[in-house]
């Protein structure tokens, strides 16, 4: 059944469902992850928008959608979440293009995803830490930022991580599509019969 | 080896991080001097209240019956404690309402109209919260169509919380008092010690580290002691009075030693607040 489905759409839907279980996260696990001076932040969008690159599913989704629905998560987080537009809508897409630089450079397996997702959000913590430093949303040294804030958040994401990757990529690998580019597939008329060129065609493509 | 700082790509990352910082600017600028958002970003933040509620429903399924669970082991004793407490609530709000009728008949009587204490309030359940390192905010389920507005103050269970910062349709963005953000919790404050006397000031700040809201521009020379109930005072007009805020800590000073710094302990957990009530003057 889900082989019918495009990947594009099914990546878009987990993006959005992803966007809004971080906020539905932060609320019912507030107790354990904004236990001040230590706040953790799940940051599973953001984990769903890097599967394709981390999986090696980039093929089936044709990469300005990927980055389209990079840069609508991040959208919708800012204005639904922080009201402050910016900060994630060009965050996504620069960690995005990050995770596709290193990706380059490693093969296919759970520790290179590993890999990848972990130096991409470290990257996004601390650029996120200088945008909000920027607009004077920030109150913590460098040293408490590692320690209260950037370890809690790899850790709860490293967990986070762990619990969808498989089930992603099981989505992803029911919604690859035969290729059939390999195929070679002689073009016949309506009536089945092989279409054969004229002599003057020939002589044209020739 | 390769070199992956080509003179294009600095150019274009310079580019980049020149657009990223004057986006973000003008993004923050917008959203503290716009008394409402676009009619773009109402309609996204709007669909995206009704997305959130349902998919996070299981999340709250799910949470709900974990914390049944958990309260269940201690239903018992709570129950005995809260029995006593009924027959006093009782009394209570008897004379409450006794108090209640004849300050109005009082108010009549001088023509004097709404004051300071007096204020409606709209209940309204929480649906998500900002899942971010910087900032805590908690997104209600109720918006204009009930009439909120932009920098009315909020209350969870035990007293006030924060203020609203931005207003949709069906939802609002409400901003704690533990955000780091130094405009946002700017309430004017009250502290009523045993002989009667008060002292007013300003919340300034919060406390990360200890969990504590920190209370400054003190002219006062009064003397309160741990304990002492701290409320709203109703001064700028915005927030009315007697909000109920939380209880002295400790009395301390800046780092200079120069001005008086009063720690308050909150009355509502910030991290647990499922239901809040908007008081609207």
């Amino acid at each position: 059944m889900l082989k019918y489905v495009s990947t594009t759409w099914i990546h878009f839907i987990l993006v959005i469902i992803a966007v809004m279980l971080d906020g539905g996260i932060s609320l019912y696990l507030a107790p354990i992850l904004f236990k001040l001076p230590m706040a953790a932040t799940p940051l599973l969008s953001l984990i769903v928008v890097m599967m394709p690159v981390m999986t090696g599913h980039t093929k089936q989704i044709k990469s300005y959608w990927l980055y389209t629905i990079a840069f609508f998560a991040g959208l919708v987080i800012d204005i639904f979440y922080t009201g402050i537009i910016g900060p994630s809508a060009i965050g996504f897409l620069l960690i995005l293009k990050l995770a596709e630089f290193i990706q380059r450079y490693l093969d296919y397996s759970w520790l290179s995803s590993l890999a990848v997702w972990f130096v991409s959000t470290t990257v996004y913590m601390i650029y996120d830490y200088s945008v909000f430093g920027i607009i004077n949303l920030v109150n913590l040294s460098i040293t408490n930022f590692i320690m209260f804030r950037l370890f809690p958040t790899i850790i709860v994401n490293l967990m986070l991580l762990i619990i969808v990757y498989e089930l992603i990529m099981y989505l992803y690998n029911a919604t690859k599509q035969p290729d059939i580019s390999s195929y070679n597939v002689t073009p016949r008329d309506l009536n089945g019969r092989i279409i054969l060129d004229s002599r003057t065609q020939r002589n044209m493509k020739r | 080896m390769k070199n992956i700082f080509t003179s294009r790509r600095l150019v274009i990352g310079v580019i980049v991080v020149i657009a990223t910082i004057g986006v973000i600017t003008l993004g923050a600028k917008a959203h503290n001097s716009q008394e409402e958002p676009s009619l773009p970003a109402r309609v996204v933040s709007d669909v995206s209240g009704w997305t959130s509620k349902i998919v996070n429903a299981p999340l709250k399924l799910v949470h709900g019956g974990y914390d049944s669970l958990d309260k269940l082991t201690d239903t018992y004793q709570e129950n005995e404690r809260l029995t006593k407490k009924v027959d006093d609530l009782a009394q209570t709000k008897v004379q409450l309402q006794v108090l209640q009728q004849e300050n109005r008949a009082l108010k009549d009587q001088l023509k004097i109209g709404d004051t300071l204490t007096d204020y409606k309030v709209v209940n309204a359940v929480v649906t998500s919260r900002s899942p971010s390192n910087w900032q805590s905010q908690l997104i209600l389920d109720k918006g204009t169509n009930a009439g909120l507005k932009k920098g009315l103050s909020v209350m969870g269970s035990g007293g006030l919380i924060g203020r609203i910062t931005e207003v949709n349709t069906t939802n609002a963005k409400v901003e704690l008092l533990s955000d780091n953000n130094q405009i946002a919790d700017r309430f004017a404050i009250r502290i009523q010690n045993g002989a009667g006397e008060s002292v007013d000031g300003i919340i300034t700040n919060f406390n990360q580290s200890d969990n504590l809201i920190v209370m400054g521009q003190i002219t006062s020379d009064v003397s309160v002691k741990k304990g002492d109930l701290v409320t709203t005072s109703g001064l700028g007009g915005v927030t009315p009075a007697g909000l109920y805020v939380g209880k002295v800590e400790r009395v301390g000073s800046d780092n200079y030693g120069l001005s008086k710094k009063i720690y308050i302990k909150p009355a509502t957990d910030f991290n647990n607040i499922p239901v809040v009530s908007v008081a609207i003057p």
